[in-house]
């Protein structure tokens, strides 16, 4: 049983690790309490949400790591804008309407997991909470349809609007979670959905570019964000 | 003033069974997990309930007392009770609903 309690972080083994032995001493765990054991020794290390002095002290040791989502967020944000200036910038060809996307469309197409990612990682560092079904279920239709849009045609068209639902979904929650007003939300969300109206034959290319401004933007207020104390107020 | 529960995402539901028992008294790890299996009729993992544990600590609704032989008791503080109250207030008034509108709908 120790063993097990070696997948737990060594801070939460020193502060929990003795009740809980004696926990398992008291009552017999059955099969599904090891699988929950495990299950709770991922979440202790995705997670450290020890009172008292250990957690702070890390979060002082790396304060970067708290950062990591919101500058995340302005890379995608970012990598988005560089891939929609590549297109829009580019001369229209005479033969056709299209203009060559050449790199710009992995870069967009990386440009918004990469943000979606990033932001809903912030808003789970934000409530100090775990990542619920909601947050992972989001993260893995924002990959994955990623995937499915670099298949060609008609994956693009399906990854890319189910890219677009999502990262509007992820900006509305971001915003709401911080308390943002709901007219500012729903702008928010208005200006990614008007992505579907893009078009590379024409400068509504340009109509994308409101998803990476407001990926930066948000990136920067969750970096530059002032960091609650640590420590727990007594009751 | 009171905390919320939802933000602690599947940790919430052990979280407020957690509280409730705490509300009878400090009591230990093993001991909080036999009544809750008793008086909310499911058990809780002990992986769950030392990570729910942990979450109401570091949020100041629970507090925890000097180890007796390894067993620690833990206790609710005065924002655990207010947010255990503010809940269950919200449940009743949420069953409260439910309950009147089944009866005003009459058999099927």
């Amino acid at each position: 049983m120790s063993a097990l309690l070696r997948l737990y972080p060594r801070a939460w083994r020193e502060r929990y690790g003795d009740e809980l032995m004696a926990l398992l001493e008291d009552r017999q765990p059955s099969p599904l309490d090891l699988v929950d054991l495990v299950r709770g020794a991922f979440d202790a290390r995705l997670h450290p949400q020890l009172p008292g002095a250990q957690p702070a002290k890390s979060e002082r040791k790396d304060p970067m790591s708290d950062r990591l989502p919101g500058v995340t967020a302005i890379g995608g944000g970012l990598l988005f804008l560089a891939g929609v200036a590549m297109v829009g910038l580019a001369p229209l060809p005479s033969f056709d309407g299209y203009r060559e996307t050449g790199l710009a469309l992995p870069a967009i197409l990386l440009g918004l997991p990469l943000i979606d990612v990033a932001l809903i990682s912030a808003a789970v560092r934000r409530r100090g909470g775990a990542w619920g079904r909601v947050d992972t279920w989001l993260a893995i239709f924002a990959v994955g349809s990623t995937a499915v849009s670099l298949t060609g045609w008609p994956g693009l068209m399906l990854g890319f609007l189910t890219l677009i639902a999502v990262t509007a979904t992820v900006f509305a929650r971001y915003l709401r979670n911080a308390g943002a007003p709901p007219l500012i939300v729903a702008v928010a969300v208005a200006a990614t959905i008007l992505a579907v109206s893009a078009n590379t034959e024409d400068d509504r290319i340009w109509l994308m570019a409101p998803i990476g401004l407001l990926a930066v933007v948000v990136g920067l207020l969750s970096a530059l964000r002032p960091r609650p104390s640590a420590s727990v107020e007594p009751a | 003033m009171s905390a919320d529960l939802g933000d602690l995402g599947r940790f919430a539901e052990p979280s407020l069974l957690i509280l409730v028992s705490l509300s009878a008294g400090p009591n230990h790890g093993y001991a909080i997990m036999e009544d809750v299996e008793a008086f909310g009729g499911k058990g809780i993992g002990p992986g769950t309930l030392y990570a729910a544990l942990a979450r109401l600590e570091a949020r100041g609704l629970i507090e925890a007392l000097p180890p007796q032989d390894r067993r620690r008791p833990y206790r609710l503080t005065g924002l655990g009770a207010t947010t255990l109250r503010a809940q269950l207030e919200g449940l009743e008034g949420f069953a409260r609903t439910g309950l009147r509108r089944l009866e005003g709908a009459g058999p099927a």
